[in-house]
């Protein structure tokens, strides 16, 4: 091989190495939102203003990293989530129902149903069989929410100042 | 037809035995041309996490309903909140959830997806907000740590195995056959509600509880008092490891803890609720 010849594949070996990372480095800035209602914070801070809101299974491009957050964007929606707002794309989409498996196969369909388990679905069944569960406590606990405000108040009160709320608005 | 009956002898005999399982779906998934079975059980996703720890909380409010004071229950939440937003996982599904239940016996439990249960028992053993605040700290450490996806990706993968019967004796009787999934995801709840997390586990949560107390600034050896305050397992069903031990791997952790300032003014915050409140 002519030295021409040599540098020809190394500059062609060089190119394709260089769009396969580049490849990479794009999926790997595709986020899937891993939470029911994700709320997008104006600033890398739970407690900042929420500037919108994400669902379960949204793809969202991250544009920025700060710490463990990341600055997504998605249909016009940008702001700040919490590393721990995503999940395994694959296994999310299937739990939605958008895996590319439901489409060409209706066998897989039932896999995928499957794959569901634990859903509302079978809470019904689950509850119709149980019928002495207390589900209503479950529901009357989940509506215990509360507004960030009440916890910065909180800590502030106690003297605690915990690195989540440094810097936190008054 | 046939190969559906030989399919629910094989699902049968290798479900049966849990080591074989992993084999089972791979021979199953590649019986029906289906490889992608086997690995489908891999994942628990943070919805079915969600639904699941609903139904065991279900369970545990079933024996031990929610505490009826409304005070209590927001100083709890709030508390539980605050020190949730200083784990590696602040976020789950739905978010984060505690209660305070009924019961004098000294208790904490956590259920997949966020919910944390203190029993009234366990409030009036503390002394001080520290504390509290260490109990409900390992409970979310158990929640960031998803100690709780063993249990369940294993009975997942059993799952999926019925779920295969199910289909095949769909198809040889044409009749809808649910009660095989109704069935696994019911032995699942028993098997988390049954199960106590091991020894390392335990040990890993309370080192979990050390981290987020730091970063909350509450005082971490609140973890170590809490654990002289009750007896060993102190869960609603679960068994620990003894305190004595817990205790003894938590020494070098706290070797070099801090006290942070103002922990006379949480003492007295934890004291009103407790005292006066409850």
């Amino acid at each position: 091989m002519t030295a021409s010849k040599r540098t020809g594949t190394a500059f062609i070996g060089a190119l394709v190495l260089f769009c396969l990372s580049f490849s990479a480095l794009a999926n790997s800035n595709m986020k899937t939102v891993a939470l029911e209602k994700a709320a997008l914070r104006s600033k890398p801070s739970y407690l900042s203003k929420t500037v919108g809101t994400l669902s379960y299974g949204d793809q969202c491009r991250a544009v920025r990293k700060s710490g463990d957050w990341f600055e997504v964007s998605l249909r016009g929606k940008k702001g700040w989530l919490h590393k721990s707002a995503f999940g395994n794309r694959k296994s999310i989409l299937k739990d939605i129902g958008q895996g590319a498996e439901v489409a060409k196969n209706s066998y897989k369909d039932e896999v995928v149903a499957a794959g569901k388990g634990f859903s509302p679905e079978f809470e019904k069944m689950y509850q119709n069989q149980n019928r002495n569960l207390n589900y209503h406590d479950v529901d009357v606990m989940e509506g215990y929410q509360i507004a960030p405000k009440f916890i910065i108040n909180f800590a502030r009160k106690g003297g605690l100042a915990g690195a989540a709320i440094k810097g936190a608005e008054k | 037809m046939k190969r559906h009956a030989g399919l629910m002898i094989l699902v049968f005999v290798l479900a049966s035995s849990c080591a074989m399982l992993d084999k089972t779906l791979v021979a199953v998934g590649e019986a029906t041309g289906n490889r992608e079975l086997a690995k489908a059980g891999a994942d628990i996703t943070p919805r079915q996490e969600y639904y699941l720890g609903r139904s065991i909380s279900a369970n545990v409010l079933s024996e031990r309903p929610l505490l009826k004071n409304r005070l209590i229950q927001g100083y709890v939440n709030m508390l539980g909140q605050y020190l949730a937003l200083h784990s590696q996982r602040p976020n789950t599904f739905k978010g984060y959830r505690f209660a305070v239940v009924e019961g004098e016996e000294p208790a904490a439990m956590s259920a997949p997806g966020g919910f944390i249960f203190v029993s009234e028992g366990m409030l009036r053993a503390l002394r001080n907000e520290e504390e509290l605040a260490a109990v409900i700290a390992h409970e979310i450490a158990h929640i960031e740590l998803r100690h709780a996806e063993d249990i369940i990706k294993k009975q997942k993968k059993t799952g999926l195995a019925m779920q295969l019967l199910s289909k095949a004796a769909k198809d040889k009787y044409k009749d809808d056959v649910p009660e095989e999934l109704l069935d696994w995801g019911a032995n699942g709840i028993e098997k988390v509600l049954n199960s106590s997390f091991d020894k390392n586990q335990e040990m890993d949560a309370d080192a979990g509880a050390v981290r987020i107390l730091t970063l909350a600034g509450y005082d971490p050896k609140g973890m170590k008092w809490a654990l002289g305050r009750v007896k060993d397992s102190a869960t609603f069903l679960g068994r620990h490891p003894s305190n004595e031990e817990r205790v003894e791997s938590l020494l070098e952790k706290l070797k070099d803890a801090k006290t942070p300032k103002y922990r006379g003014v949480r003492q007295k915050r934890f004291r009103l609720y407790t005292q006066k409140y409850l």
